[in-house]
């Protein structure tokens, strides 16, 4: 009897034993997943760091690489084309829209990461000036023009020559505007549409709707405060003068005087560029042509700035001021909407805009 | 004469007593051993987490460059290959909270510059090609010293995209709105 009593006592001291180590084990074993769930959140916090970070990357690539692509089509590498579905064009005056939606997957372990956004590809020129000749200011009463709009190269809609936000008198100084398809002042005068004795609708002054910021108009830069630095950074070609200006470029910016020599081109029909001369005279000698689209900008200066012109010289294109000009400026502008329309559809003028709520 | 007869429950007690110290030892032992391993695996977590936190503070901010479309320009310009932005590289300290010791961190980046020419990204610009990046790679690399006093480092990456890329959607609706009057 006295056997057995204590053999169940040490039965029930070996049963608490045991039910101790087993209350340690399964307190061990709890505390040891919470530590693995703890190392392994962090592991797949990792990995889907990691994940999120190359599409990032690769989003950031494929953009760039379609910034400038000549066309959204299948003559881009086939690791971007593939990664693009509903790509769609819409014309423009001079230029088109497209977009595109891209979308990549990404997988690593048991995480797959898929990214999908829109893009859209638009030109930097918001506008197409439709005017040889577009005044953001009042024009210097003696400043002098002539302004060629033929009508193959008339822009389609608004076939101007002068457009501008105030009055342009042309009684004051020599100012013709005709449809010759050569640069020949005394030809132009002889045939003129308007001159001092009459101003046809190819003049279109004193029109509240051209904006009077001219970047606001060409660049809508009032949307987020885009400031004219901003337009030089992302020039092409950044000059002080055009002694040494490059035969072809998209985009030129020029902080100072521009004059060139007699005899010089800069840009063709086919490769037109965008000249925007900072704070200085613009001087074109005998038989020069720009082509493209100039811009005379008069930035936080009273100074007046000259256009001049040789009668054989000519910008072929569209010229803006947001100045008045000096009294001896002489401008001759062959207005060309083909030019234009190239310059607005050149790769390295475009821009692209990340669809709002296209991004998955 | 009395003899005293050994209780039968004595020797039991005493090897019960004896296998439940050893036993208990053992377990105490081990508790105190996978407890230490915890404590360690608790703050290396803990270490690398906030190695990670870090690195992520810093993609966040690189991330976000050039989103604000030609506002972030003189950003996006300033970025060196190891200089630049608003958060430049640099020591760390990282608080980790009331049972370890803030712990320095070390934080590095690198910018790669990625430039276009049609579809093609190269290293450097091309003669014919966009003669500004268009793309910032950035790598951010994080070390720490853990508990051994071995070096570590966490490493992760972003890309910052030219403001062009990003420009604003509001002026796709100004395309071609601006006409004279008729």
């Amino acid at each position: 009897m006295k056997y057995s009593q204590s053999r169940s006592a040490g039965a029930v001291y070996l049963t608490t034993i045991a039910l101790l180590l087993a209350l340690v084990s399964v307190s061990v074993t709890a505390i040891s997943l919470y530590f693995i769930a703890q190392s392994e959140s962090l592991l797949w916090k990792n990995t889907n760091t990691t994940l999120s970070a190359r599409s990032e990357v690769y989003m950031a690539d494929i953009g760039a690489r379609l910034l400038h692509a000549p066309a959204w089509d299948n003559t881009l590498p086939s690791q971007v084309f593939s990664t693009m579905s509903n790509v769609t064009t819409t014309p423009l005056t001079g230029g088109e829209i497209t977009s595109a939606t891209i979308s990549r997957s990404d997988t690593d372990g048991i995480f797959t990461d898929t990214k999908v956004q829109s893009l859209v590809r638009f030109p930097l020129l918001i506008n197409l000036p439709p005017a040889a000749l577009v005044i953001h200011d009042n024009l210097h009463p003696l400043a002098a023009f002539h302004l060629y709009v033929p009508t193959a190269r008339a822009h389609p809609r608004s076939p101007l020559a002068v457009w501008s936000n105030t009055e342009v008198n042309l009684l004051s100084a020599p100012r013709f505007t005709c449809k010759e398809s050569a640069i020949h002042p005394p030809q132009c005068q002889a045939n003129a549409v308007s001159h001092a004795m009459v101003k046809k609708s190819d003049v279109k002054d004193k029109d509240s709707a051209l904006p009077p910021d001219a970047l606001t108009y060409l660049f809508a830069s009032d949307i987020g405060n885009t400031p004219l630095s901003a337009f030089k950074r992302i020039a092409w070609k950044k000059m002080t003068n055009c002694k040494s200006l490059p035969t072809a470029s998209p985009f030129i910016w020029i902080d100072g005087h521009c004059e060139i020599t007699a005899g010089k081109t800069l840009g063709s029909p086919n490769s037109p560029a965008l000249i925007i001369v900072r704070n200085g005279d613009i001087q074109l000698h005998s038989n020069t042509r720009m082509y493209g689209l100039v811009v005379s900008y008069r930035e936080k200066t009273k100074f007046t700035q000259r256009v001049l012109m040789a009668p054989d010289a000519a910008i072929v294109g569209s010229l803006v001021l947001n100045h008045p000009a000096s009294a001896d400026s002489a401008i001759q502008v062959m207005y060309d909407f083909a030019v234009l329309s190239t310059l607005r559809s050149l790769p390295a003028l475009q821009q692209i805009s990340l669809v709002p709520g296209s991004v998955q | 004469m009395s003899v005293i007869q050994p209780s039968p429950r004595s020797g039991m007690v005493l090897l019960e007593v004896l296998l439940a110290m050893i036993m208990m030892t053992s377990v105490l032992l081990g508790c105190i051993a996978v407890v230490q391993n915890f404590q360690q695996t608790s703050i290396a977590t803990s270490l690398y987490g906030a190695a990670m936190n870090t690195a992520q503070r810093y993609r966040s901010h690189f991330s976000l460059v050039g989103k604000k479309g030609f506002a972030d320009l003189p950003i996006f310009v300033q970025i060196a290959p190891n200089a630049g932005g608003l958060l430049p590289p640099g020591n760390n300290t990282v608080n980790l909270g009331p049972h370890i010791a803030p712990h320095g961190y070390s934080v590095s980046w690198h910018s790669t510059e990625k430039y276009t020419q049609n579809a093609n990204v190269y290293t450097t610009a091309q003669s014919s090609g966009c003669p500004y990046p268009l793309i910032k790679h950035i790598d951010i690399t994080v070390s720490w010293q853990n508990l051994d006093g071995n070096m570590l480092s966490y490493s992760t990456q972003t890309a910052i995209s030219h403001p062009l890329l990003s420009a604003h959607p509001d002026k796709l609706f100004r395309l071609d709105a601006t006409v004279p009057t008729p």
